[in-house]
């Protein structure tokens, strides 16, 4: 019981991991950093780099609170324009990586998938339309981006009633795998994974998103090394496998 | 299986638990032995977040934990953390989360204590502290062993709150339940099952020593 004490006082007066990098990230980057943080850690063994996902816009509501995050990771440079004039940002923004929408069916949804979103269309006038997913454009780059790309075409009136909306990219993703649904706006570098080429097929649509990662204000300075691996060489091998455009 | 959010989520409920015990007991034995005005009131608001839904709490609790905000400025200003998206806001929560769970079950078994046998222990010459450790306090432990329980569980099961003020920060704020939700949507299915099945035989063994514990006791008072 003591032991029991004495573990729960020192948990509470000690915060754990405190030398850590705490990562903000938007969820379209979800399969590729867990590869670049293994590299970075095995660069800097002495840092721990912990991650938490979000939208990127839930992620920046979360920093205005005041969410001890060390570097933001977004998936449009949008959220990291309003941390920027309210103050919650410092130092330079790293332009990592470009990332791709793609319009995604699972096997056997019988959408055919084609740039011009002439699939949907087809699909629309013969009824036979279920569900299309998109991330929820209030706070998810990517169905911000899903909605320029249906409005495009014409189509966002239309698809109105049949409208799923995710949370964010990842749940867009899991809700566009399930039988209820026809097809689905998620990230392309999602498309890539093994496990859910298993399932579907995606189309690269053309929209584009820079991706940009800053320091946050009050953020720990060892997180700058992060900042610096995000753009080297072997990080952009790692972007270039996920399905992501770098710059060289 | 992660570990770490295994760790979070424990230590919040047992410090949930621990500090709920003496809020609990003070709290239920002054709304079973004194009447003043505003009573029900009293008690509305400790019933409160069991009926709120969680968003709400999480909104108001949000709003009130931020370094702008009265009680979040002035954490910041006394230990120079930030209350908002830390694992002492979670304890915070939590706290004013589970309250009714804990309140409840004492408050109805201090109520069912006669008070001749209060009294009948004044007359013999026990002080009033003496009263309640070794008249009350006995004969209203099943009650505060379920409040422990309920409590310890339901810190344990919190997801909405959590999500709206933790942020799931690994180390800091993410509990098993976050990590289920992020498990899912990361695509590891079997993760998020036996973190699933943690929680539910957790909550399977805890409920099951309330009902023994409590058939035995009623056993024993039949006696």
């Amino acid at each position: 019981m003591r032991l029991m004490l004495l573990f729960l006082l020192q948990s509470i007066l000690i915060p754990a991991y405190a030398s850590d990098i705490k990562l903000a990230a938007a969820t379209n980057l979800r399969f590729v950093l867990p590869e670049l943080v293994g590299q970075f850690e095995q660069h800097y063994p002495q840092h721990k780099v912990n991650t938490s996902f979000a939208a990127s816009g839930t992620l920046t509501s979360q920093i205005q609170h005041g969410a001890p995050f060390d570097v933001f990771l977004s998936a449009s440079p949008e959220y990291i324009i309003r941390l920027q004039q309210t103050g919650f940002i410092k130092g330079n923004i790293v332009n990592f990586c470009r990332a791709q929408l793609a319009l995604f069916s699972r096997n056997g949804s019988g959408i055919i998938l084609t740039k011009n979103l002439s699939g949907l269309k087809t699909a629309l006038d013969n009824n036979s339309l279920n569900k299309l997913v998109i991330a929820n454009p209030n706070h998810a780059p990517y169905g911000q981006l899903a909605k320029k790309e249906l409005e495009l075409h014409g189509l966002w009136d239309d698809v109105q009633p049949h409208l799923l909306i995710a949370e964010s990219a990842s749940q867009a993703l899991q809700f566009s795998l399930s039988p209820q649904t026809s097809a689905g706006f998620i990230p392309y570098s999602y498309v890539l994974q093994d496990k859910i080429a298993k399932r579907g097929n995606g189309i690269k649509l053309n929209s584009i998103l820079q991706q940009q990662a800053v320091m946050i204000k009050g953020g720990d300075s060892t997180a700058s090394l992060f900042l610096v691996f995000l753009e080297s060489e072997q990080a952009k091998v790692i972007f270039l496998k996920h399905g992501f455009e770098v710059v060289n | 299986m992660d570990w770490q959010a295994l760790e979070i989520s424990l230590k919040l409920a047992l410090l949930t638990c621990a500090s709920l015990l003496p809020i609990g007991l003070l709290l239920s034995y002054i709304l079973s032995r004194t009447q003043f005005i505003g009573r029900g009131l009293c008690e509305a608001i400790i019933t409160l977040p069991l009926v709120l839904p969680p968003t709400v709490l999480g909104f108001f609790l949000l709003v009130s934990l931020d370094q702008d905000s009265f009680i979040g400025g002035a954490f910041v200003s006394l230990t120079g953390e930030n209350l908002a998206f830390s694992f002492t806001g979670l304890w915070l929560a939590s706290i004013i989360y589970s309250l009714p769970f804990a309140v409840q079950p004492m408050l109805r078994s201090f109520e069912q204590i006669a008070p001749e046998l209060r009294e009948m222990a004044w007359c013999s010459g026990l002080s009033k502290w003496k009263t309640f450790f070794k008249i009350e306090l006995p004969l209203a432990w099943p009650g505060i062993i379920t409040a422990m329980v309920l409590t310890f569980s339901h810190t344990l099961g919190e997801f909405g709150v959590v999500l709206m003020i933790g942020g799931n920060i690994a180390g800091e704020t993410r509990t098993l339940s976050i990590a289920i939700y992020d498990s899912v949507l990361a695509f590891e299915h079997e993760q998020a099952q036996m973190m699933s099945l943690t929680l539910l035989a957790i909550a399977l063994v805890t409920i099951s020593i309330v009902y023994t514990f409590n058939r035995r006791q009623r056993h024993l008072m039949r006696l």
